[in-house]
Order: structure tokens, then sequence, then C-alpha cells
């Protein structure tokens, strides 16, 4: 991680917020700058840091990326939009 | 048919989006918001109606994938799948799954595995408006609901505000 380019490259997530998620934050989606190979695991980690009233969903919620349902060691790429599924209720 | 749509859901139109010659059987589940909400037994709340909210694009997607894993399970000829969002009064129908195949049984099996499978995979969720409460988002917690694969509980990880 000492080449010249790695130790300032920064990524940019849109996570997408819906629900109650939403609420909590009062917003519909953030934009978080996070260090290139930031996984989906550590995202939530910095989601809640910023965002504490998050905690209690994020940690009960599913992750996608591209809308596709991703786990907690997926690493994200620049641009990417992470929506936050918290518990669905639909039906 | 997949849709997420925002008027009443028609049954008939489902019903004839899955007819087919090849069919002999049609099961079409209907899901209705219903009024009061038992949560203990001195806790009944009364809806005054309900919002749903969808990841849309994703829900959709949700849907099909799952339309099609039910016709790799199941000898499926034709299948619809609708979903409310936005404002629901109780009793209106908030979901309509529809399934057609040659014979019954494998029209009731997959029917159920469907609006199973929706409840559980598909981004959309619902937002209580109590008559006297204000309003709720619904996020149960695993194995809250009353399908085969999970064990029934009361008890649902909801978040109040107002």
């Amino acid at each position: 991680m000492s080449g010249p380019n790695s130790s300032v490259d920064n990524i940019s997530i849109e996570v997408l917020l819906f629900a109650g998620a939403s609420e909590l934050a009062g917003a519909r989606s953030i934009v978080l700058s996070l260090a290139a190979g930031t996984t989906v695991a550590e995202l939530r980690e910095n989601l809640i840091h910023q965002y504490p009233a998050l905690e209690p969903l994020a940690t009960v919620s599913r992750w996608a990326v591209g809308e596709i349902f991703v786990d907690d060691t997926h690493c994200l790429k620049n641009s990417d939009r992470v929506a936050m599924i918290p518990p669905v209720s639909g039906g | 048919m997949i849709e997420l749509i925002e008027e009443p859901i028609d049954a008939a139109r489902l019903l004839t989006a899955v007819s087919d010659p090849a069919c002999g059987g049609q099961v079409l589940f209907v899901g209705t918001t219903r009024r009061w909400t038992q949560r203990d037994p001195h806790d009944l709340l009364e809806t005054e109606y309900l919002m749903y909210e969808a990841y849309r694009e994703m829900a959709l997607g949700q849907m099909r994938s799952l339309a099609e894993e039910a016709a790799k399970r199941w000898p499926i000829k034709k299948f619809a799948m609708v979903h409310r969002l936005g404002r629901v009064e109780p009793q209106e129908a908030s979901v309509a799954v529809a399934v057609s195949s040659p014979h019954r049984s494998e029209a009731f099996e997959a029917a159920k595995w469907l609006i199973d499978q929706l409840k559980h995979e598909v981004p959309i969720w619902k937002q209580e408006h109590y008559v006297q409460n204000g309003t709720e988002w619904i996020h149960p917690s695993s194995g809250s609901c009353n399908c085969p694969t999970h064990e029934p509980k009361l008890a649902a990880n909801k978040q109040h505000s107002r």
C-alpha cells in the first residue's frame, strides 16, 4: 500500500437508504468517501460511525450492489451504488 | 406479468395474464391489509392506512428471479406477480400472485412458494399509519413470519416515530 497511487486513492460510494433507515438518517441517500478496497463490512462500520442512529437497522440489514445482494466481504469500487436493505415487510 | 403499481390491484387481470390452453389449474393468492394488529394481549393497534415503499429496480429484478426459479422447480406455464406501492387502505389488496400449470397441485405449491419468497426477499417495506399512535416502519426480526421455514414469533423488531 506504499505505491504513489494507492495512498491517496479514495472511492466515492453512494449508499441508498429506504424505509426506517431513510427516516433514521433523514436522507434518501448518503455519499461516503472511503479508502480504495473498502469492503461492505467496513462501509457498514463507517456508516454507523457517521450516523449512529442507523446502528440497530444497519446491523440486521442486507446489502446490495448494483441491485444484487452481496456479502460482508464484497469489495467496493469507485462509484458503486450500495443499497442498505433493512428487513423487508412487503406483502 | 411483474408489476409494482400505485392503483388498486385487479385480481381478474392476473388470472387473464396466466390463462393458458395447456393448463388445467390456476392459483391466485391475494394478500390484503389488516385493520387490526394484535401485538400482545393488551396492545391492539388499529391501522388507518399503510404506505408501501420499494427499491423499485431491485424489487422488480428480484420478482423476475423468483419467477424464473419457480419455473425451474415446477412446470409453470405462466405467472403474474403484482405488488402495490404508496397508500393502501385496510382490506385492500397489497399483493397478488397467480400461476398456471397443467395440474393443480404444482400450481398451489408454486404460488405458495412465490408469495413466501416475495415476503422474505423482495425489497419492499410497509409503514403503518395507526389511528392513535403515529407511524411505524415495519422491519421484522428474522423468524417473525408465519411461513413454514420459520418459527412463528410475535415480537417484531420495530422502530417508532412521532
